[in-house]
């Protein structure tokens, strides 16, 4: 408990400094956005006074940033321009849906990677080894951009998958379960890219900590008892392979919000990615702060997640807290 | 690291230049904070307990002990490698321990410590003659070719063919490492060698050698060896004077013959036991003197 | 060191693209900016070696796209056949920013045009914009390793070497660049700057910012190699002789980390390229009419111009074999790496 706590501190003192930081340069040049955004005529000037009083535009700096992390900590985390909008009321649905994209997506690649790993672990230099060597390799090399573009092709040509977005047009209106199928004719391609970007990575490192496990002595050992494939597998190498599996864990959970940033503004799909893209181009600066901060959350949280499976699985760090 | 803090005692004002110990170690202690792996701060370890010995010019003074006896940490502090919580090192007359740094490098070439291990104290990516020549890089002593052919000559003092000047030390046996760390110790010519576990991890053939060869240099360079160890047979045939270490400090001490013959104390009595097998007399070494 | 044959093949073609990209100007036959409006979304021009009548001819040759009422659907005509010529006389382009020069590589006479990987909405040449592009795009990938590289060298190597407080401000510093995803922290560092679009600062800005987001994690493989070096006991016998830490660094311990440096390098650059490609394709890098891959690869997120004008994609499947070489090379080197390592 100590431990997971430990941990959890570290990470709000990295969403803080991350806060600073982002603070201070959006304000690094005070009169830019706030003079921008005046002279932009959709925003009532009545706006920008009451935004001034309430965010204290006119005091110091660290007194604005106290104010803002007071109201962020409420959830308040200020005011869009560009849509005139709470930026929380903005964000909240955007997170749902980029989490839903990630966490199948997630899901998805971690399973491929673990079976298709394993098989080749335990077979190695057998056809399923070389051939997924070889696979991946290849789309280790293709970036995600091209995959994204040539997925997008094949949907428009063929017409069999939706070209982008989450939902049907007139979605709401049909049974739930045809709703159910609708939303996941539209998450299949891009679940589909973000995999095909992240899964070699997670391939590789499975298949390397699981082959580093199986060749080890106590292995071997166990082996000369004469136990099965399956029972070494299962209850031998894969507990000793996955204490850096699950840091991999942890660690992918930034790899694919990455990928999805960029899938999400190919496919138009509405997370926190085209939101980061519109509020830059449109200089909206609260925006851009909690969105940023936001994706630093999620990673945050999959860390700790992840910190809480490594607890869990190794007996040494368990001694170490306790 | 090299802050000198010498703290002495200054009580004791003894007329050094009367000895004719070439190296003189007074109430030697050393305490050192462990680190811990996760976190700050760690456990406190007193190596050395007050050790005082003497070795006279020309003479071997071997010191062994069981793992963890303090002893790496009395011949890092001899070198003034490391600092020591308290006593004193003298040596020729001079106190190191109390020498600025400055001072100390001139002191540097006449004592040299031979590490423990040696694949691991020499670089893997230097040639072989560059591993015995980097002393005199270090102190800039000589042209790059004065420097080649110094550290040739000590290459060809320890026994080491030339041919291997150019290979690099994964390409040497066990056997020739050790000569080359020697070599590197001797391009310095130094009145005073620490070798630290010069044996341990040799066959007992090629332990026999470097014994051989450890004599040779001696007679030829009139050196003085601090020899530390904790193989009792090998050590014996080279030691005039037999120190026994157990938990950082000197539990037995005479001359070579006396001790093995008729240890004193419980411990040097299961070392002897161990080592020659009941009683047994000390194996006969005038004949290689 | 050993060359061996995966060293080698992809090295020489990198270093060859890299050259040809450079005389840009020289292998093109158009600018990256020049526009021929009447040939919008041009196929790639079809090279004959056989005439309507059957003969064969050495110097290949072109037919003019013409077109009808329909916008961008083209027909060859045959009517007229414009030879392919070496050495001709073009646009003006600058060489290396210091003189002007005239002379393409190949070309063919007005009226006709020789778009050998098509042409854009504007008439552009997509494979004069292509080599333009890799200029932008494979030198801020190189650029910005550098500035990585160099940081995560010299911050790692200070924190191993020295510890205590700098260790723990680059530990602490580290791990908040590591708690954000490197594209939200790429745009957002890119958002801080301004949108403005003077190319040449631009430029520079973004190897700022693609270098700025990358350079923990070489500075935490480089203090992992030092904090290791700086214990073994050569370095302990080196001090026993009198060495100055400075000697130390210089002759022990730094070069350890050639190797980590190497493989971070063929790992970071390609990333590097596809920062800016990413970042161009968002509209947030260089802007038009300057040509990057990014900013070519942009117009394709308009459906119809992904299904009808294939050619437009090619560009981006062009990364491939660059992506391939780097990955080869970062095979090579952490293997090397590996069996060396002491």
């Amino acid at each position: 408990m100590r431990f997971l706590l430990h941990r959890a501190a570290q990470g709000a003192f990295v969403l803080i400094a991350i806060s600073i930081v982002g603070f201070l340069l959006l304000h690094i040049a005070p009169g830019e956005f706030f003079s921008e955004i005046r002279l932009n005529p959709q925003i009532a000037p009545a706006t920008v006074d009451a935004l001034r009083v309430q965010y204290g535009l006119d005091r110091s700096l660290p007194a604005q940033y106290g104010l803002w992390l007071r109201s962020a900590l409420r959830g308040d985390f200020g005011f869009s321009f560009a849509y005139n909008r709470p930026v929380s009321s903005l964000l909240w649905p955007r997170v749902r849906n980029t989490l839903l994209l990630n966490t199948v997506a997630l899901t998805a690649a971690w399973l491929f990677a673990l079976v298709l790993g394993a098989w080749a672990a335990a077979h190695p230099k057998g056809w399923a080894d070389r051939l997924s060597a070889v696979l991946t390799s290849t789309m280790l090399v293709v970036p995600d951009l091209m995959f994204a573009l040539a997925l997008l092709m094949v949907a428009v040509r063929t017409r069999r998958f939706p070209a982008g977005g989450m939902l049907g047009l007139e979605a709401a209106e049909h049974s739930l379960w045809s709703q159910a199928q609708d939303f996941s004719e539209h998450l299949f391609l891009p679940v589909l890219t973000i995999v095909l970007g992240v899964f070699p990575i997670l391939y590789r490192h499975v298949r390397s900590s699981l082959a580093e496990a199986l060749a080890s002595p106590f292995v071997q050992a166990a082996r000369g008892y004469g136990l099965g494939r399956n029972q070494i597998l299962f209850r031998q190498a894969f507990p000793a392979a996955a204490n850096p599996l699950i840091s991999l864990f942890g660690l992918s959970f930034g790899l694919l919000l990455s990928a999805s940033l960029l899938v999400e503004v190919v496919f138009s799909w509405p997370g926190l990615g085209p939101m980061l893209l519109e509020s830059i181009l449109a200089r909206d600066v609260y925006v851009i702060v909690g969105v940023v901060l936001l994706s630093a959350v999620l990673v945050i949280i999959g860390n700790l997640f992840a910190d809480v499976l490594l607890y869990w699985n190794d007996p040494r760090i368990r001694a170490e807290w306790q | 690291m090299w802050r000198r803090s010498a703290p002495c005692d200054a009580s004791r004002n003894w007329d050094y230049g009367m000895s004719e110990s070439l190296l003189e170690v007074r109430e030697l202690r050393k305490t050192y904070v462990k680190p811990r792996m996760f976190g700050t701060g760690g456990a406190e370890v007193v190596a050395l307990r007050g050790v005082n010995v003497s070795i006279a010019r020309g003479h071997t003074l071997a010191v062994v002990g069981e793992s963890g006896s303090g002893k790496s940490t009395l011949a890092r502090c001899v070198v003034q490698l490391e600092p020591a919580t308290w006593g004193q090192v003298w040596f020729a007359g001079v106190e190191l321990t109390r020498l600025p740094w400055r001072q100390l490098r001139s002191f540097r070439s006449r004592i040299q410590l031979v590490l423990q291990g040696a694949s691991a104290a020499i670089n893997p990516a230097f040639r072989s003659w560059e591993v015995v020549a980097e002393p005199l890089q270090i102190l800039k002593r000589g042209t790059g070719a004065e420097q080649k052919s110094a550290a040739l000559e000590c290459m060809r003092q320890v026994g080491l063919p030339l041919d291997l000047a150019e290979r690099l030390p994964h390409q040497l046996s066990g056997g020739q490492l050790q000569r080359l760390v020697i070599a590197r110790a001797l391009v310095l010519q130094p009145e005073l060698l620490v070798l630290d576990e010069p044996f341990t991890g040799l066959d007992v053939s090629i332990q026999a050698q470097i014994a051989n060869l450890l004599l040779a240099l001696q007679r030829e360079r009139s050196l003085t060896y601090l020899l530390i160890g904790h193989g009792l047979p090998m050590v014996s045939a080279l030691a005039d004077e037999i120190a026994v270490m157990q938990g950082g400090r000197i539990v037995e001490r005479g001359a070579a013959g006396s001790v093995l013959a008729t240890p004193r104390q419980g411990y040097t009595q299961c070392l002897v036991s161990v080592a020659f097998g009941g009683a047994a007399a000390r194996p006969s070494a005038e004949g290689s003197r | 060191m050993r060359v061996s044959r995966a060293i080698v093949l992809p090295l020489m073609f990198l270093l060859f693209l890299h050259l040809i990209v450079l005389v840009a100007g020289f292998v093109t036959p158009y600018n990256a900016a020049t526009q021929f409006r009447e040939d919008p979304f041009a196929p790639p021009s079809r090279v004959h070696f056989f005439d309507v009548n059957g003969r064969f001819h050495l110097r290949p040759f072109v037919y003019d796209w013409t077109s009808g009422v329909e916008f961008a659907k083209y027909v060859e005509d045959r009517n007229r056949a414009f030879p392919i010529r070496f050495f001709v006389t073009g646009n003006a382009y600058s060489v290396a920013g210091l003189f002007r020069w005239n002379l393409h590589l190949f070309g063919v006479d007005e009226p006709a045009h020789l778009f050998l990987l098509g042409s854009d909405g504007y008439g552009r040449d997509q494979f004069s914009r292509f080599l333009f592009g890799g200029q932008i795009s494979l030198f801020a990938g190189l650029l910005a390793a550098f500035l990585s590289l160099s940081l995560g060298l010299l911050l790692g190597a200070a924190a191993g070497y020295h510890g205590g407080a700098l260790d723990a401000a680059l530990m602490r510093t580290t791990e908040i660049f590591a708690a954000l995803p490197w594209l939200y922290l790429l745009l957002a560092l890119r958002a801080v700057l301004p949108l403005g679009f003077d190319p040449a600062p631009t430029f520079l800005l973004i190897i700022a910012v693609i270098g700025i987001v990358g350079w923990s994690r070489p500075a935490r493989l480089v203090r992992g190699i030092v904090l290791s070096a700086k214990e073994h006991n050569y370095v302990l016998a080196a001090r026993g002789f009198g060495a100055t830490e400075l000697y130390l660094l210089r002759r022990h311990v730094l070069p350890q980390t050639r190797g980590v440096v190497l493989t971070q390098a063929t790992i970071l650059i390609p990333q590097y390229i596809l920062a800016e490609v990413t970042l161009s394709f968002l509209g947030l890098g260089v802007a038009e009419p300057m040509a990057s891959w990014g900013n070519m690869l942009s117009a394709l997120q308009q459906y119809s111009i992904l299904t009808s004008y294939w050619w437009m994609i090619v560009p981006g499947f062009l990364l491939v074999p660059i992506f391939l070489s780097y990955y080869i090379l970062a095979r090579s080197f952490e293997s090397r790496v590996e069996s060396s390592s002491y």
